[in-house]
């Protein structure tokens, strides 16, 4: 166990270093000069060279690199804005925690709506019921989660007056966005759901519970679903990532300050950093998210452990033997 | 005598492949056909696509003729969804965008399907550090969540069509390459391989002719479903201002257009939307349609 756990660990930090060296080498090829955007058109020539040389544009791309990963991983600092001059981390600092929420109650509302929906299709498998909840779930995969927030808008802010349409000042505020978040997750967790627990569904041991006589509750909630939501498991984390990379249009639309807004407004303003720096803590975010899942993973399904031990004991045996 | 015996087996063997994959592809049609609701979605995005196609013949107005009488008109029996800001008939601009955001699904969801087939083909085949390599870069990519790459990719290549195919291809790819190999690994041991090294197929026949045809069905099902969520991931970056530019007719440039004006304008949102959404549920509904029809072991 703790192998895999190292293991884990050890491509998670791979995973995210690589996911900044993706990034930056992307924005490396961004077209334009950016010390020509920051001092204006009428910057003089020898202007422009100093303000390149002092923001070390001059420099070769290896050393860039090595220097953006040094200040990021190792100094925390990924640059400061080139129109506001406030250091990325600080804001993005203040920013994070709300995008997080929004993430984390867009995943929670997913798997609650979910899991009845995919287990009610599952037990009536080729009934109407069945064809309901996945006609259901395929319209929520289908449908453009920020077309759907814009509707709520219009019905339950602008017509109805039910709901404010924007900020975050009370928990009604956040009521549309969470739903229009959602939408996706339940789409794709509920076909995940009810598609596992039809595997396990004409497994032996779901026939010898009912062999027993054991209720049909009883093999459903006990006998079956635990076995039907390891693989969901992998599924709520993937949604994680998916939940605040989505965040950022929902935001948009409800113009709540989190990431996604800051991350919209770089893309108009032309704002680099920002955009640098905010993808890469969300991918950060998304790979500690998915070390986190399958820690999970490996303590609730007793198959992965047993494999680490079998490992381990083999490797003892031809130790021994040799 | 040597060459004409290899002569004869190829043709037994690609003879063997393709009345295979004849019956096979007929067995398939019908059981689609048997599925209502794939084909209904299928006679829906065939409408979709001969509009898209046949724009200029039926559309009322062209998509940038503008009617100065009829600014941000509600739906009506000359507009039928109305105007926008600058008089434009939104229903022609609908049909028209079809042309862009149908095509660019489709280009994208192929061009990272045939870099998958390329790539993951000499992946599963070759193996060894090639195929270690080919993972580790995928795993890079896919460090990313995809809607992130897609953003980056095209702040970076600059809006524009050809452009946003791209960017949203090169975020598809990984997936697809570890399809394509994970297939081929499952078919790798089949006798039919070593009976073609045995008569001396080079590898890029073995690839091409022999193990691509058998694990298609997959990647066809894969193409169709990565259509949908390429429309939505394009008609997202065009909504933050990436992607197609205005006055493209694109279906997510169009809405957020729109959306300034929502209260007084809803007509100028609640389309395009409508268009997204009843798009892709169609190739969603086909795709899931597709796949069940390939493989009925799947379907329960």
């Amino acid at each position: 166990m703790r192998n895999y756990i190292l293991k884990r660990l050890v491509m998670t930090v791979f995973v995210v270093i690589s996911a900044a060296f993706l990034i930056f080498t992307i924005m490396y090829f961004i077209p334009g000069d950016p010390a020509r955007l920051l001092l204006g058109t009428e910057a003089t020539v020898e202007q422009i060279e100093a303000k390149r040389e002092a923001m070390g544009l001059n420099d070769p791309y290896l050393i860039r690199l090595g220097r953006y990963l040094y200040d990021a991983f190792i100094k925390f600092d990924l640059g400061d804005s080139w129109y506001t001059g406030v250091p990325v981390i600080t804001e993005l600092s203040n920013r994070l925690p709300r995008t997080v929420f929004l993430g984390c109650m867009c995943v929670i509302v997913s798997v609650v709506v979910a899991l009845p929906l995919g287990i009610t299709a599952a037990v009536h498998h080729n009934k109407w019921q069945d064809r309901a909840c996945m006609v259901l779930a395929m319209a929520c995969v289908s449908m453009p989660d920020f077309w759907l927030a814009l509707m709520m808008v219009l019905v339950f802010s602008l017509h109805l007056g039910l709901l404010p349409s924007f900020g975050i000042e009370s928990w009604q505020c956040y009521i549309l966005p969470v739903i229009a978040g959602s939408l996706q997750g339940i789409g794709q967790l509920a076909r995940q759901t009810r598609s596992s627990m039809l595997d396990v569904y004409r497994s032996d041991y779901v026939t010898t519970a009912r062999a027993k006589g054991v209720a049909e509750k009883k093999v459903i909630y006990q006998h079956m679903l635990p076995n039907a939501l390891i693989p969901v498991i992998t599924i709520i984390g993937g949604q994680f990532g998916r939940c605040v990379a989505g965040t950022i249009v929902i935001e948009q639309v409800f113009s709540m300050p989190g990431i996604g807004s800051y991350l919209s407004t770089a893309i108009n303003s032309r704002d680099y950093p920002i955009l640098q720096g905010s993808i890469i803590v969300m991918a950060i975010f998304v790979a500690l998210v998915m070390l986190a899942v399958d820690l999970v993973y490996a303590y609730v399904d007793p198959r992965i452990k047993a494999q680490y031990v079998a490992q381990s004991k083999r490797r003892r045996r031809v130790k021994q033997n040799g | 005598m040597d060459k004409k015996m290899k002569e004869n087996a190829d043709a037994a063997s690609s003879a063997g492949v393709r009345q295979k994959k004849e019956s096979f592809s007929r067995q398939t049609m019908k059981r689609l056909c048997k599925n209502k609701v794939a084909v209904f979605a299928l006679i829906m995005l065939a409408i979709l696509v001969l509009l898209a196609v046949f724009a200029p013949l039926i559309t009322p107005y062209g998509y940038e003729e503008m009617d100065y009488m009829n600014i941000n008109a509600g739906p009506s029996l000359k507009h039928w969804f109305g105007t926008d800001a600058i008089g434009r008939d939104v229903l022609s601009r609908l049909i028209y965008g079809g042309r862009y955001s149908l095509t660019l699904g489709l280009s994208a969801s192929l061009l990272s399907t045939v870099l998958a087939i390329i790539i993951g083909s000499i992946a599963g085949y070759y193996g060894g550090w090639i195929d270690n390599i080919i993972l580790r870069i995928c795993d890079v990519i896919q460090a990313v969540p995809g809607m992130l790459l897609a953003i980056v990719l095209s702040a970076v290549m600059g809006s524009g069509f050809i452009n946003t195919i791209i960017a949203l291809a090169i975020g598809g790819t990984p997936s697809a390459i570890r399809l394509t190999r994970s297939m081929i690994l499952s078919v790798r041991g089949e006798e039919y391989l070593e009976a073609a090294v045995s008569i001396n197929c080079s590898s890029a026949r073995i690839m091409f002719r022999r193990i691509l045809p058998n694990i298609l069905s997959p990647i066809i099902v894969n193409v169709t479903m990565g259509i949908g969520s390429i429309i939505m991931l394009a008609s997202s970056l065009s909504f933050l201002g990436l992607g197609v530019q205005p006055p493209l007719p694109e279906w997510g440039a169009m809405l957020s257009a729109g959306r300034n004006s929502i209260r007084n304008y809803p007509h100028l949102t609640i389309f395009p939307g409508l268009i997204i959404f009843i798009t892709c549920l169609c190739i969603n509904l086909f795709g899931d349609g597709l796949r069940d029809a390939m493989d009925p072991k799947l379907k329960d």
